[in-house]
């Protein structure tokens, strides 16, 4: 089993009577780049947090670099090896650029005074401008270049590309590829903006109210889900698949189509008994997978 | 860094409480030149007859025949008091991770223990309080040339470290309320309004003891006494405000 950078197991946090994590599940293998996703509310920035310590979980363990996140400790020595860029972008307003670079550089033993330079230069980051003045865009560049210029293992970035120009997305992301391809830098990217980690991401884990739905490398999603779209001659029946990896079901006049998260051949086989007239199994994006795998979670909390 | 961003977050609060001190003392001392003409003129025959104002008043008057009375009551006893009180609930305001509120959850993820940064916190602000206290006793010793008095250095001293010591109560107690809030101005107002109620419950139970009391430096002016009872207590109970904010900011969740 390949060694785990993050491992999440059975967490659960309530703020009053309220569960935000319901026995969250969650391994980031080292030297990847994972791709949390869910829903608003799902649970997404409290894993995040937790990981920094920043929230304290009701139960469950949580290992960041081999130690535990919940001791106080531990969690200096795992931020010391952890860099987060926050989804607001919180920042010392009252500070220059170059003020807040050179402050954040006294806190990690790692950091790379050439990289910061670089990235300076890169984002076009004036070192004298106040960051109460800076563009929400400007801030997002500054808190990247704070994260990336700490040498540190690992990267915890919570919606990081929001407001972000497809262009300065781009750059962004190929920047953390690259650092990734050069350092093995792990990164733990939670966003909505899933073509971002369909770029980028080798891992994904899908979280929904404050459980893990899917905790897999992105490669073996892309091969395992697939669609089946099967055509009637008359109107589709209403077919309760026995193979596993049929996820959900739609109806739709003489089609029928059906999301199948492993064996989708057992599956068309299965519709090719039942009198299809046709059947053709299609791969799916990204999207698709976590809409569906989201979409059946709550149809199942419903029933 | 984290005693360079404690000082950076109040350096302009704490640079414009030393001046407003500064200011204040200066004129207490330079009112002296009316005062010093006015109070002989007074007719004290009434005051003490009446109940609590009445003796105020009589303490007043016949603190207020000398320069030394005077600064007492003037200054030490009411205006440097009541002043100290709100600039250390001022200073101890605001979360000791960021005291403007900005920047809360960058200080979160940097490699600093909570305890590290109230420490900071609450070293700076002790240290901005002393500086806030001392700066104004010794500026009224320095002036009083100036109105042909003389103001003992000593006294100034102790009413500074009678201030100091007592005002520290607040300072720490404004950093407790801010471990639980962080909005500056929500801090301040309970602080303040702990500080009134405490004032209050002190003055409506005469028990010749409390905070106010020892802040007034009343015994010493009088009788060269130290209320040995309010300056153990109030040390006591600054740092057990301070174990409490640290308890309370080490469990909390951002």
């Amino acid at each position: 089993m390949v060694d785990a950078i993050v491992e999440v197991a059975d967490l659960h946090k309530a703020y009053g009577g309220v569960e935000a994590l319901a026995g969250l599940n969650l391994r980031v293998p080292r030297g990847a780049i994972c791709g949390l996703l869910g829903r608003n509310g799902a649970g997404k920035t409290t894993t995040l947090k937790a990981l920094l310590g920043m929230v304290r979980p009701t139960s469950g363990t949580i290992r960041v670099h081999g130690l535990a996140a919940d001791s106080a400790d531990a969690s200096v020595a795992i931020r010391r090896r952890t860099s987060f860029v926050s989804e607001d972008r919180d920042l010392y307003a009252s500070m220059s650029v170059g003020e807040i670079v050179r402050f954040t550089s006294g806190f990690y033993p790692s950091w790379r005074e050439e990289l910061a330079l670089d990235y300076l230069r890169k984002f076009e980051l004036p070192a004298d401008r106040s960051v109460r003045k800076l563009s929400r865009g400007m801030r997002t560049k500054l808190a990247w270049l704070l994260a990336l210029s700490a040498g540190t293992e690992l990267l915890i970035l919570d919606e990081p590309t929001a407001g972000l120009d497809p262009a300065a997305t781009e750059e962004l992301l190929q920047l953390l590829v690259a650092r990734v391809a050069r350092d093995g830098v792990t990164v733990l990217l939670s966003t909505h903006q899933l073509a971002d980690v369909d770029q980028v991401a080798d891992h994904v884990a899908i979280v929904d109210r404050g459980r893990t739905l899917v905790d897999s490398p992105l490669d073996d999603l892309r091969a395992s889900y697939r669609r089946v779209q099967v055509v009637f001659d008359g109107e589709a029946p209403d077919i309760e698949f026995a193979a596993r990896g049929a996820v959900a079901a739609r109806r739709s006049g003489r089609v029928l189509t059906v999301f199948v998260s492993a064996d989708a051949d057992a599956v068309a086989a299965e519709a090719r008994a039942r009198g299809a007239a046709s059947v053709e199994i299609l791969p799916v994006t990204l999207k698709d997978i976590f809409l569906e795998t989201v979409a059946e979670e709550r149809s199942n909390g419903l029933a | 860094m984290v005693w360079r961003k404690a000082w950076r977050d109040t350096r302009w609060r704490f640079a414009i409480l030393l001046a407003v001190l500064a200011a204040l003392a200066c004129f207490n001392v330079f009112e002296w030149l009316a005062v010093q003409t006015i109070v002989p003129k007074l007719d004290a025959s009434g005051a003490g007859q009446g109940g609590r104002v009445a003796s105020a008043l009589a303490e007043a008057l016949a603190a207020e025949q000398t320069f030394r009375g005077y600064i007492w009551y003037e200054w030490f006893s009411q205006n440097f008091k009541t002043c100290i009180v709100l600039f250390a609930a001022l200073l101890g305001s605001g979360s000791a991770l960021s005291t403007s509120g900005r920047g809360l959850l960058f200080s979160l993820t940097l490699p600093v223990s909570r305890g590290r940064w109230l420490a900071a916190r609450a070293a700076i602000g002790i240290a901005e309080v002393l500086a806030l206290v001392l700066v104004p006793s010794l500026e009224i010793a320095l002036l009083a040339p100036a109105v042909g008095e003389h103001y003992p250095l000593a006294d100034a001293l102790v009413h500074g470290a009678l201030i100091f010591v007592l005002g520290g109560v607040f300072f720490a107690l404004a950093m407790l309320v801010s471990s639980f809030v962080d909005d500056f101005g929500r801090s301040i107002v309970l602080t303040a309004v702990a500080a009134v109620v405490l004032a209050i419950a002190e003055a409506a139970l005469p028990v010749g003891h409390g905070l106010f009391t020892g802040l007034s430096g009343g015994a010493y002016f009088r009788d060269g006494v130290l209320p040995w009872l309010e300056l153990i207590g109030g040390a006591v109970l600054t740092l057990a405000l301070f174990y409490a904010a640290a308890a309370r900011l080490a469990r909390r969740d951002f």
